[in-house]
């Protein structure tokens, strides 16, 4: 062949390789995605389905022993162009990005590299945004024919500025192919769950006490017809995730409950100094108004939580808002947040 | 033009091993599978063959320690991805096409591959990689455990080939042709670098590792060449027909003795990166891992002699150490392809 012939063949390939492909790209993969909270700084987050269990196999046995191990899931980083991960933000380029242990089971470990995470505090390198894509292996080793679970709770740390570590993640390992977490520990939505949008919650701390303001303007929210807080009254549980968490939880008496005109929902009043509670408003097709004050609020936090999140609970009922973007934030005395979407769960009692 | 069917193939299957992959996206260390064709033809994978692939210890089963990795992984290609270095884009898969992989040889035993819970262990084991379009988990994208068997504690370098292809039952695709991958324990892991200031000691231990590599490349092909030079000239006066004795008697000295000097190099090089690297410096390399890294610098010098002087097996098996032949000393410098023929 001629060189100018293979020339024109080549070019003739490049064309009809160039041509447009007949099939379909591929969906996204099972792996995790590594994310963070806020754009270009926040607390890092991990999206995945935490209430599947990691399913490991028999890879070597002896000696009575069985090691079994996956590799999936693995980690990936939220693409900055195409992807993001609910309530994810694609981590700024050039950060690094640390796993660390902190509990592990007995017979069970994590290999990420060249390093094992068998212990609590042990970390390893998983690699710098944006280009994050590692599969550690999972481990558990058991006696021969023994089924088991066992757990491994891991977060994600960076020493890159405006960034903070991510909440503690539980994995469930087994060998078990019919083993399912028990739903207590789940964090999947019941029937009488209601997650409800976020349009503006606002913390401030001053000397001697705190303040809360929460509107959350979400025409889904409904009542059904138990739900009736005048009879067995209301608990509101104030949560919030980070660095300096905090758990507060405020039982709304029946007698400081009113119906709103035409059954549209109901209207607490907190009148005593010892009820933080001042207002709040639950209306259904309209949403959710809360004002709060007084010291047995949390504390503006020194650094930005991660999430925060309230859970009003009546009878069985719940609804519930999350909220993880700061739009102001000043360490110890104020911050407001962004408007949220509805979480695709409610936190766990 | 009949010769299209022919040449794209062609093209395709070499830029599919000859190049290494571009940067960008997870792809950077995994394999591509493709195809030479948009909807058939022979089965890929893109991958730079060339590169070794790092293992870490993982566990010792019996007198046997296991090293394991996860990396590369099998893929596909997006839609916006193009052979190494071109501007011909990988075909893409339509929907439902699985992909098996098939070991075809692992180095007698010594490697191995799990994936999607099957160890393939065996010659002619496979399993499904994934199907193409599939909703994870059975899509293609898994990272199988690579393993190599090394027989000896940990701290013994080894490496093995594993060898295989793809396959799929999809009528209008060929089995990919048969790629072969080196696992290695060898390679040093990265250091890690402290955040809070330059990490002087992590630093000092790169430098260091360097500095002993080189070092001890240079004792390893140094002894091995004053070896084989004397055996040059030992030749070269039994070609002339002269008296071969006195320089056969430097050629044994220098050859057995280069045993003993390559043990006391490398405990050298191994005490140095131990003070730098070790617990008592930047702690980046365990004693283990270094006596591996150790291991591969001399394995690539023993290979290089090997390139240089033609039948230095040969030559090397001429001499015994304590009964046995003086190359299985230098398991690295492999027999040479023409070496049992011809005098020598």
């Amino acid at each position: 062949m001629t060189a100018r012939r293979f020339v024109v063949l080549l070019s003739l390939v490049t064309t009809l390789a160039a041509a447009p492909a007949s099939g379909v790209g591929e969906p996204s993969h099972v792996d995790m995605l590594v994310g963070a909270t806020a754009r270009s700084g926040g607390a890092l987050a991990i999206h995945y389905d935490f209430a599947r269990p990691v399913l490991v196999t028999p890879s070597v046995s002896d000696s009575g022993v069985t090691r079994y191990t996956t590799t999936q899931p693995g980690f990936t980083a939220v693409d900055p162009q195409s992807q993001t991960g609910p309530g994810l933000e694609p981590i700024r380029d050039g950060v690094p990005i640390r796993v660390e242990a902190t509990a592990v089971e007995a017979d069970a470990s994590f290999k990420v590299g060249t390093i094992t995470l068998d212990a609590p505090g042990k970390s390893a390198p998983l690699g710098t945004a944006p280009n994050l894509h590692v599969h550690g292996e999972w481990r558990l080793v058991l006696p021969d024919g023994v089924l088991a679970a066992r757990r491994i709770s891991l977060r994600l740390t960076t020493t890159a500025a405006g960034y903070r570590p991510s909440s503690e993640y539980t994995f469930v390992l087994t060998n078990d192919p019919a083993f399912s977490i028990p739903t207590t520990t789940t964090t999947l939505p019941t029937a009488r769950d209601q997650p409800l949008a976020g349009t503006r919650l606002a913390l401030a701390t001053g000397k001697a006490k705190t303040a809360l303001q929460l509107i959350a303007r979400d025409a889904g929210l409904s009542l059904d017809q138990g739900d009736d807080p005048r009879r067995d009254g209301a608990t509101l549980r104030l949560t919030l995730q980070g660095p300096t968490p905090s758990d507060v939880r405020f039982a709304l008496p029946p007698a400081r409950w009113r119906a709103l005109p035409r059954g549209r929902g109901f209207r607490f009043v907190g009148t005593a100094a010892s009820e933080p509670v001042r207002s709040l408003r639950v209306q259904a097709g309209r949403g959710l108004v809360l004002r709060a004050e007084g010291s047995a609020l949390p504390l503006v936090p020194p650094t930005p939580p991660d999430a925060i999140a309230l859970v009003l609970e009546i009878g069985t009922r719940r609804w519930c808002l999350v909220f993880s973007d700061l739009a102001r934030f000043r360490p110890s005395r104020r911050l407001v947040a962004a408007a949220t979407p509805a979480p695709s769960s409610c936190p766990p009692p | 033009m009949p010769c299209v069917s022919i040449v794209r193939p062609l093209i395709m299957l070499l830029l599919s091993v000859a190049l290494p992959r571009s940067a960008g996206a997870h792809h950077v260390v995994d394999f591509v599978v493709t195809s030479t064709e948009p909807a058939g033809g022979q089965l890929l994978v893109s991958y730079d063959f060339t590169t070794a692939v790092p293992l870490s210890f993982n566990f010792a089963l019996g007198e046997t320690s296991i090293y394991s990795g996860t990396n590369p992984g099998f893929d596909t290609a997006d839609g916006d991805e193009f052979f190494p270095g071109t501007s011909i884009p990988y075909p893409i898969f339509p929907p439902g096409i699985p992909i098996h992989v098939v070991l075809v040889d692992n180095d007698g035993g010594r490697a191995s591959m799990k994936i999607n819970g099957v160890t393939l262990a065996q010659p002619g084991d496979s399993a499904l990689v994934g199907t193409s379009g599939a909703l994870p988990p059975g899509d293609l994208h898994r990272h199988p455990e690579w393993q190599l068997a090394v027989q000896g504690p940990p701290g013994t370098f080894s490496e093995a080939r594993i060898a295989f292809k793809v396959s799929t039952t999809h009528p209008e695709y060929r089995d990919s042709p048969v790629y072969i991958l080196t696992l290695t324990n060898g390679h040093l892991p990265p250091p890690e670098f402290a955040a809070d200031g330059l990490d002087r000691a992590s630093t000092r231990c790169q430098a260091t590792a360097g500095k002993a590599a080189h070092a001890y490349a240079n004792q390893v092909l140094s002894a091995l060449r004053r070896c084989l030079d004397a055996v040059q000239i030992h030749r070269a006066q039994q070609t002339a027909g002269l008296d071969p004795s006195r320089a056969f008697a430097v050629a044994e000295r220098r050859c057995v003795g280069a045993v003993d000097l390559l043990a006391r190099g490398e405990a050298k090089a191994a005490a140095l990166l131990r003070k730098r690297c070790g617990p008592d410096g930047s702690a980046d390399f365990d004693d283990a891992v270094i006596q591996q890294h150790l291991g591969l610098v001399r394995c690539r010098s023993e290979q290089l002699i090997a390139a240089t002087y033609f039948r230095a097996r040969t030559y090397l098996s001429r001499f015994a150490l304590a009964g046995r032949p003086l190359h299985e000393r230098f398991p690295c410098v492999h027999q040479t392809a023409g070496e049992e023929e011809g005098p020598s």
